[in-house]
C-alpha cells in the first residue's frame, strides 16, 4: 500500500491502538476482550458499562487506560447518599482578595478525560442521571450555567451484580446511553496465576504512555474524527437496520405495522419469547460506530459484514429488555443477540 | 499521466467498472442459462409425460393428465421467468457477489456503492476514499474473471440435458416401434427398440437424411397415385386431383428457365435412349410403381415438370391417350408422332419411358405397362409404347384433366416387388398403392432396394448436373 495521507493515518491508528492494548495488558491480565471492546468503544466516543464480580479487574483496566492514554483520569465510588453535585460540581461562595464573596463553579469529579464510575447502581437515581445527562449531552449545567466536559470525554461505570440489595438498577433509558456493556469474567487458571505472581511482589508494572500529555486529547479526537470517516455500503446499512428490527419483538407496542423492513429477516423465537422491548435506533449507532473502529484495525476504509457482527453482543445485549420469562429462564441476553446474528446471514447474500 | 490530478483514480476506476461488468455480464449470462435450463427441463418432462400418456392413457384420462400438467407448466414458466428477472444483476449486486466469493470483505461494493451513487466529479465523500480504491486497486488479481465468474455452462445443464434426450428418445419410440405395435410404451417393445435401438437409429437417420426418396407413408401422400385413390378416400376425396398436381409441380416451376430447359432436355436423352431400347424388346413392362416423392421439397429435386411450361402440348396431351390407342406399329408417339415436336403431345409418352427405363435400369423390379389394358388407351400393334395411352393413375381422373392446368410430372420411381409387398398395399384400377404408413421393415426393404439398384451413370450425372446447378441458382 502507498504511502498516502489516508494509508498513514490508517496505519498510525493501527498502531497506536495496538500499542495502548499492549500497555494496558502489561497490567491488567487476560481479559483481552474486553479491553478491546472498551478501547473500540473509546475511539467510537462511547462509554462503556462493565458489568463483573468483585475484584476482576475492572478499575485497574480503567486505570491502567487512563495512565496509557495520558488523560486526566477521575473515580466516583457511588453510594446512597452521593449527591448530583458531588458528581458536577457545584457553586460555592468564595471570598476575594478585596473582601468581596462571589459563587463560585466548582467542578466535580465529572470534569475529566477518564472517570470511572464505581457502582454507579448502588447511588439514587437522581445522581445516575447527574452522571447520565452528562455523558449523552458532553456538559454539565449547574445554577443555570452550562460547562462543556473537556473532550474526549469517557465513562467507564462499572455495575456489582452480587450484592442487589439496596440497590438502584440503571433504568433501561440509561442503559441505552452506554455504549458497549462488557462483561468481566472469571479470569482462567493460568490468568489467575499470572495475576498472582505480577501483582504479589515488589515489581509494579511501569505503563508508557501513548500520547504527550498536552497532544493526547487532540490526537484521541483525531482519531475518533477518522473513525467516523469510514464509508459504508448502503447494503451494510440496510444490514444494520435489519438487525436492529430483528430484536424487536413481533406484536410489541410502539412498531408501525406497515414497516416494510419489518419482513427483511425473521423474527427469531427468543426474541418473541423472551424480549419485552427491543434496541434503539441508538443501538444502530453504536454496531456502525464500532463496526468502523473494527474495520480500520482490520486495515480497512470500509464496515464489512463481519464487523457489524463483531460488535453485536456488546452493543445489543444491554439494549434488550427481557420480560420475565427470560429472568425466570435466567436467559442471557447474549445468547439472544448471537441467534439473531446468525439469522441475519442470510441478507449478507 | 502523471500531473493530471485524478487520472490516476479514473484509470483505476475504469479498470475496476471493466473488470465488473464483465464478471456481471458472465452472472447475468449464467441466470439467464440456469432459468432456461430450468424452464428445458421442466418443459421437455412435461411433453415425454404427455406423449406416453398421449399412447399409453385413454382419451378422458390423458385430459385428466393434460391440463394439470400445462397448468404446471405454465407456473413453471412463470416461475422461472421471475426468478431470472430477479436473478438479474446490477453493478452493485454483481460487487456484492463478488466481495462474497472472492472475500473482499464488502472493499469493491462499498466502492462500487461510492460510484453509483454519482463520486465522479465531486468532492470524496471520506478522506479515506484515494485508500479505499487504491485497496481496491492492489486486490484486482483476488478477483479475476476466471476465478470468480461462474461457469459458462451451469450446473442446470445436465439435468436439462438428461430431460431433452429423455423426452427424444420417448418421442423416437413410436416411431423406431413397429406399426403394428399398438403400445409402444409396453415394456417388451421397450426392450426390442432399445435392444436394436443402434441399428433402428440408424436406419431412421438415414432413412432421414437420405436424398432418395421418401418413406412408403409419404408415398402413399403422392398425388400421382393417390389422388382419386387411397389419399383420396382418406380424405373423403376433399382434394381435386388437378390442386394435388398443382403442388407437386410447383418447385420445378419455381426453378430458373434455364434450369427447367435443362430437365427436358436432360429427360428428353433419356427417354431417347429408353426408346431405342425399347424397340429392342429389352424392356420388360413396367410390374409395380410407385412415385417416390421426395419428403423435403427444400433438399430434393422434384422432377415434375409443369404441364404449362409446355407450349400447346397439353391439349394434345390431355387427348392422347385415345389417340395412342390409334397408333399402329408407327413411332412411340400418339397420332400426332411425327407431326410433333418433342415438347408437344408425345411429351408424356417420353416422360412415362424415362420413368421406365430407369426401373428397368436399377433393375428392382419388373414394372407394369403404363398402358392400362382395357383402356380406352390401349396400346396399339406396333409393340409397348407405340401410341400407348396414359395410365389414367399418373394424372387422376382424365376428366379433370381437360379442366385444370395440364401437367407433366416425372418422379424417382421405386417400388417394391409383389411379392414383399405389406399387408397395407391396397389395388387401384390395376395399380398397386402402398398404404403401409409406419412400416419400418418396408421403408428398409425399399432402401435396400434403392441401395443395390444400378443407376444408370447418365442419370447420375444428370442428377449431379442438376443439383450443382440448383445449388448455385
Amino acid at each position: 500500500m502507498s504511502n498516502t495521507p489516508a494509508a498513514r493515518a490508517i496505519t498510525e491508528f493501527q498502531e497506536t491502538f495496538h500499542h495502548i492494548r499492549t500497555e494496558v495488558a502489561k497490567a491488567v491480565v487476560g481479559h483481552e476482550e474486553m479491553i478491546e471492546n472498551i478501547l473500540i468503544a473509546f475511539f467510537a466516543g462511547g462509554h462503556v458499562l462493565i458489568e463483573g464480580v468483585p475484584g476482576t479487574g475492572k478499575t485497574l483496566i480503567v486505570r491502567s487506560l487512563a495512565e496509557v492514554l495520558n488523560l486526566s483520569f477521575n473515580r466516583i465510588q457511588f453510594t446512597v447518599d452521593l449527591m448530583p453535585a458531588d458528581i458536577t460540581g457545584t457553586r460555592m461562595v468564595m471570598d476575594r482578595d478585596e473582601g468581596r464573596r462571589e459563587f463560585v463553579f466548582v467542578e466535580g469529579p465529572i470534569f475529566a478525560h477518564i472517570l470511572l464510575g464505581d457502582e454507579v447502581n448502588r447511588s439514587t437515581p437522581k445522581t445516575q442521571a447527574a452522571l447520565l445527562e452528562s455523558m449523552a449531552e458532553l456538559q454539565v449545567t449547574v445554577a443555570g450555567t452550562t460547562y462543556r466536559l473537556p473532550p474526549p470525554f469517557f465513562v467507564l461505570a462499572t455495575l456489582n451484580p452480587i450484592e442487589m440489595e439496596g440497590t438502584y438498577p440503571l433504568p433501561e433509558a440509561q442503559l441505552d446511553r452506554f455504549f458497549f456493556k462488557v462483561r468481566l469474567t472469571y479470569p482462567t487458571h493460568q490468568e489467575i496465576q499470572r495475576i498472582i505472581s505480577t501483582t504479589t511482589t515488589t515489581a509494579i508494572p511501569d505503563l508508557e504512555p501513548v500520547f504527550e500529555r498536552v497532544e493526547a486529547p487532540e490526537k484521541i479526537m483525531a482519531l475518533r474524527q477518522l473513525v467516523r470517516e469510514v464509508l459504508v455500503a448502503p447494503h451494510l446499512e440496510e444490514y444494520v437496520a435489519a438487525l436492529i428490527h430483528a430484536t424487536i419483538p413481533a406484536g410489541a407496542k410502539y412498531v408501525s405495522g406497515t414497516d416494510p423492513a419489518r419482513v427483511a429477516l425473521a423474527k427469531d423465537e427468543y426474541v418473541n419469547r423472551y424480549v419485552s422491548y427491543g434496541s434503539s435506533p441508538r443501538g444502530g449507532q453504536t454496531l456502525m460506530l464500532g463496526a468502523k473502529v473494527v474495520a480500520l484495525l482490520d486495515g480497512r476504509a470500509n464496515v464489512s459484514y463481519d464487523d457489524v457482527d463483531r460488535v453485536a453482543i456488546p452493543a445489543l445485549n444491554h439494549r434488550l429488555v427481557l420480560n420475565f420469562a427470560a429472568e425466570a429462564e435466567n436467559m442471557d441476553p447474549a445468547t439472544i443477540v448471537t441467534r439473531i446474528v446468525q439469522s441475519a446471514r442470510k441478507l449478507r447474500r | 499521466m502523471v500531473g493530471i490530478p485524478g487520472t490516476e483514480e479514473r484509470l483505476a476506476l475504469a479498470e475496476i467498472e471493466d473488470r465488473l461488468r464483465r464478471v456481471r455480464a458472465r452472472f447475468n449470462l449464467y441466470t439467464l442459462q440456469h432459468n432456461f435450463y430450468g424452464l428445458g427441463t421442466a418443459l421437455s418432462l412435461g411433453v415425454a409425460l404427455l406423449i406416453v400418456g398421449a399412447f399409453t392413457l385413454s382419451a378422458w384420462f390423458f385430459t385428466l393428465l393434460a391440463w394439470p400438467l400445462l397448468a404446471l407448466l405454465a407456473f413453471l414458466l412463470l416461475f422461472f421467468l421471475r426468478h431470472g428477472v430477479a436473478g438479474w444483476t446490477d453493478l452493485n449486486v454483481a460487487a456484492r457477489r463478488i466481495d462474497a466469493r472472492a472475500g473482499l470483505k464488502e472493499r469493491l461494493s462499498t466502492l462500487v456503492s461510492q460510484l453509483t451513487a454519482g463520486i465522479i466529479g465531486k468532492p470524496p465523500p471520506s478522506s479515506l476514499w484515494p485508500y479505499l480504491l487504491e485497496d481496491n486497486t492492489v486486490r484486482l488479481p483476488d478477483w479475476e474473471v476466471k476465478k470468480i465468474a461462474p461457469s459458462r455452462i451451469p450446473w442446470s445443464f445436465l439435468p436439462f440435458l438428461a430431460a431433452f434426450l429423455l423426452a427424444l428418445f420417448v418421442a423416437l419410440i413410436p416411431l423406431l416401434s413397429p406399426s403394428t405395435e399398438s403400445d409402444p410404451f409396453s415394456l417388451a417393445n421397450l426392450g426390442t427398440v432399445l435392444s436394436e435401438l443402434p441399428e433402428r437409429a440408424g436406419q431412421m437417420v438415414e432413412d432421414r437424411m437420405s436424398l432418395l426418396p421418401d418413406s412408403q407413408d409419404r408415398w402413399g401422400g403422392s398425388s400421382m397415385f393417390n389422388e382419386g385413390g387411397t389419399k383420396g378416400e382418406q380424405k373423403g376425396e376433399k382434394e381435386t386431383p388437378g390442386e394435388g398436381r398443382e403442388q407437386e409441380t410447383r418447385s420445378l416451376a419455381s426453378l430458373p428457365e434455364e434450369l427447367q430447359k435443362a430437365i427436358r432436355q436432360a429427360l428428353q436423352g433419356l427417354q431417347d435412349k429408353g426408346r431405342d431400347q425399347e424397340n429392342q424388346g429389352t424392356i420388360p413392362p413396367p410390374h409395380d410403381r410407385l412415385a417416390l416423392r421426395p419428403s423435403n421439397e427444400q433438399k430434393k429435386p422434384d422432377f415434375s415438370i409443369e404441364g404449362q411450361n409446355l407450349p400447346k402440348g397439353k391439349e394434345q396431351q390431355a387427348s392422347g391417350r385415345g389417340q395412342g390407342g390409334e397408333g399402329k406399329g408407327g413411332p412411340p408417339s400418339g397420332t400426332g408422332g411425327n407431326s410433333q415436336t418433342p415438347d408437344q403431345g408425345s411429351g408424356m409418352q417420353r416422360l412415362d419411358r424415362a420413368r421406365l427405363d430407369r426401373k428397368n435400369a436399377r433393375g428392382q423390379f419388373q414394372p407394369d405397362s403404363p398402358q392400362i389394358p382395357g383402356s380406352e388407351g390401349e396400346a396399339g400393334e406396333g409393340g409397348p409404347g407405340a401410341g400407348s395411352g396414359t395410365d389414367p393413375r399418373l394424372f387422376g381422373n382424365p376428366a379433370n384433366l381437360g379442366n385444370g392446368s395440364h401437367t407433366f410430372q416425372l418422379a424417382l420411381d421405386s417400388t417394391h416387388e409383389r411379392g414383399e409387398s405389406s399387408e397395407g398395399e391396397e389395388k387401384d384400377e390395376g395399380g398397386i398403392i402402398e398404404k403401409s404408413t409406419k412400416s419400418l421393415n418396408q421403408r428398409q426393404s425399399l432402401d435396400d432396394a434403392i441401395r443395390k439398384a444400378q443407376i444408370p451413370p447418365e442419370y447420375e450425372e444428370i442428377v449431379k448436373r442438376l443439383f450443382s446447378r440448383g445449388e448455385s441458382q
